[in-house]
């Protein structure tokens, strides 16, 4: 049996565990679509409102049941779901995820554990988001695999396109197709917030021991702090500004570059303070 | 100062206090301001009682409500911060009561889940999150609040509408029963 003092110092590091454990993070994009929700003064819908009691009962058993279904089947290797015609996942055996399908047509994968596969076709007007518990990944038209382990994202690797992976706290990368990340090696430069003065020359060799780790770039922070200017004129410059980024990503799918690179600067000559502005700074180079 | 360092905005400056005071006149940069400073650790301390969905569902109820009732706010008798909390946390025992049917059909379902997210190589990060989620809520919540937000026991008191004793002996509890939970899981 174990001593009291013994048995305190045990609780002690446990509240250790605690507070050092990565608090739950709101990806930045729900974090901004509430946020546009709250200014405009709109409530969640709420769930079933208008469905009778009997009818929710049993929708949420057939939901758990599809569920159980679902996580049953997922667990034979490899696991291919093409339920959009423009993504493809496949998960390797015992990788947990989740996939939401928007309102909006955009699609937001949350991954737990495991390694998954991502094949995404022609979708300018839509975005995959892939959330991992360290940050964030958005696809740019590609092809790659995400692998997370230890609540960490451990590996990823680009076969086409390029994808913007925004790490919690640290700043975004972004990988091209042939360049891989792995989260532990961390080869590529912190170039901080003023990244657009700072480019990828910046960025150190990979040592001998990582011979085929990417050359990854780095662009700043994405958690911009929103400031007073984005604050001030938040639906209609939100929207607008929205827009501008969304246009200069569909840009770079569809592998148009050059307008993007313009797009991204009209969007800084804009929106000097907007929300995006670090990612775009990079963009713009 | 060096060129390199940014000087604070005006608005940065300003303290939630004198937001919600601006608040209380309409002004939605307030409210959008204060939802960029709070918006982040309101979530957390929901997730750690509700699901994802729920918990973006109670930022979203706690910022528009901070709007409606910003006047009711004393900073002589509390800080913005915890009566921001506060609000949340009755946003949550709302969600909790109204989806509670709901939440507990969902629970085999969620214990299947949390075996397959316990995939190789996942155990040492989910077993705490496995462990904090097995606490009774109003443990759970005091745990969070002290250990992962900096509240003090006085200001979780507050934020819960509990007695200062009550905060102390749930959390003196819930760290042993945390540490329990833990050591069965090894």
């Amino acid at each position: 049996m174990k001593h009291r003092k013994e048995r305190d110092s045990d609780d002690e590091d446990v509240l250790l565990q605690l507070r050092e454990a990565p608090p739950p993070v709101m990806d930045p994009f729900t974090e901004r679509r509430l946020r546009e929700r709250v200014l405009r003064g709109e409530l969640p819908t709420p769930a079933g409102a208008s469905v009778k009691h009997g009818r929710r009962l049993a929708a949420a058993l057939l939901f758990a049941a599809a569920a159980a279904l679902f996580l049953f089947w997922r667990r034979s290797e490899p696991v291919v779901t093409t339920s959009s015609q423009w993504v493809t996942i496949t998960a390797s055996d015992g990788a947990a995820y989740r996939r939401i399908d928007e309102e909006d047509g955009n699609v937001r994968v949350t991954i737990d554990a495991g390694s998954v596969d991502f094949q995404v076709g022609e979708h300018a007007e839509r975005r995959l988001v892939v959330v991992v518990p360290d940050g964030e990944i958005e696809d740019l038209g590609t092809v790659f695999s995400v692998r997370v382990e230890h609540r960490r994202t451990t590996g990823i690797s680009v076969q086409q396109g390029s994808i913007v992976f925004r790490r919690e706290g640290l700043d975004a990368l972004i990988l091209e197709a042939g360049q891989s990340y792995d989260g532990v090696l961390h080869v590529a430069v912190e170039v901080k917030t003023n990244g657009a003065a700072q480019g990828s020359a910046a960025a150190p060799s990979p040592t001998p021991s990582e011979p085929s780790v990417p050359t990854a770039r780095a662009i700043g922070p994405t958690r911009a702090k929103a400031s007073a200017a984005q604050a001030a004129s938040a639906d209609a410059v939100g929207d607008a500004e929205d827009d501008a980024f969304l246009r200069v990503i569909a840009l770079r799918r569809e592998g148009r570059h050059e307008e993007a690179r313009l797009a991204a600067r009209d969007y800084l000559r804009r929106f000097p303070s907007g929300f995006r502005r670090v990612e775009m700074a990079k963009m713009a180079e | 100062m060096t060129p390199m360092q940014k000087r604070p905005q005006r608005d940065e400056l300003t303290t939630d206090a004198a937001l919600l005071e601006r608040a209380v006149g309409g002004e939605r940069t307030a409210l959008g301001l204060l939802y960029d400073r709070h918006a982040q650790a309101v979530y957390g301390f929901a997730r750690r009682i509700l699901t994802r969905e729920e918990a973006e569902d109670v930022v979203q109820v706690t910022f528009i409500r901070i709007a409606d009732i910003a006047a009711s706010f004393d900073g002589r008798n509390s800080n913005a911060r915890s009566w921001i909390f506060g609000i949340a946390y009755r946003v949550m025992g709302e969600r909790r009561r109204k989806t509670s049917r709901l939440r507990e059909i969902l629970r085999e379902f969620r214990a299947g889940e949390s075996r397959v997210a316990n995939a190789p190589g996942a155990h040492d990060a989910i077993d705490l999150d496995r462990a904090l989620a097995r606490l009774s809520e109003g443990k759970r919540a005091v745990l969070v609040l002290t250990q992962v937000h900096g509240f003090s026991s006085e200001e979780a008191a507050e934020i819960l509408g509990l007695p200062v004793g009550t905060v102390w002996t749930r959390l003196h509890h819930a760290r042993r029963e945390l540490r329990e939970l833990l050591e069965e899981n090894r």
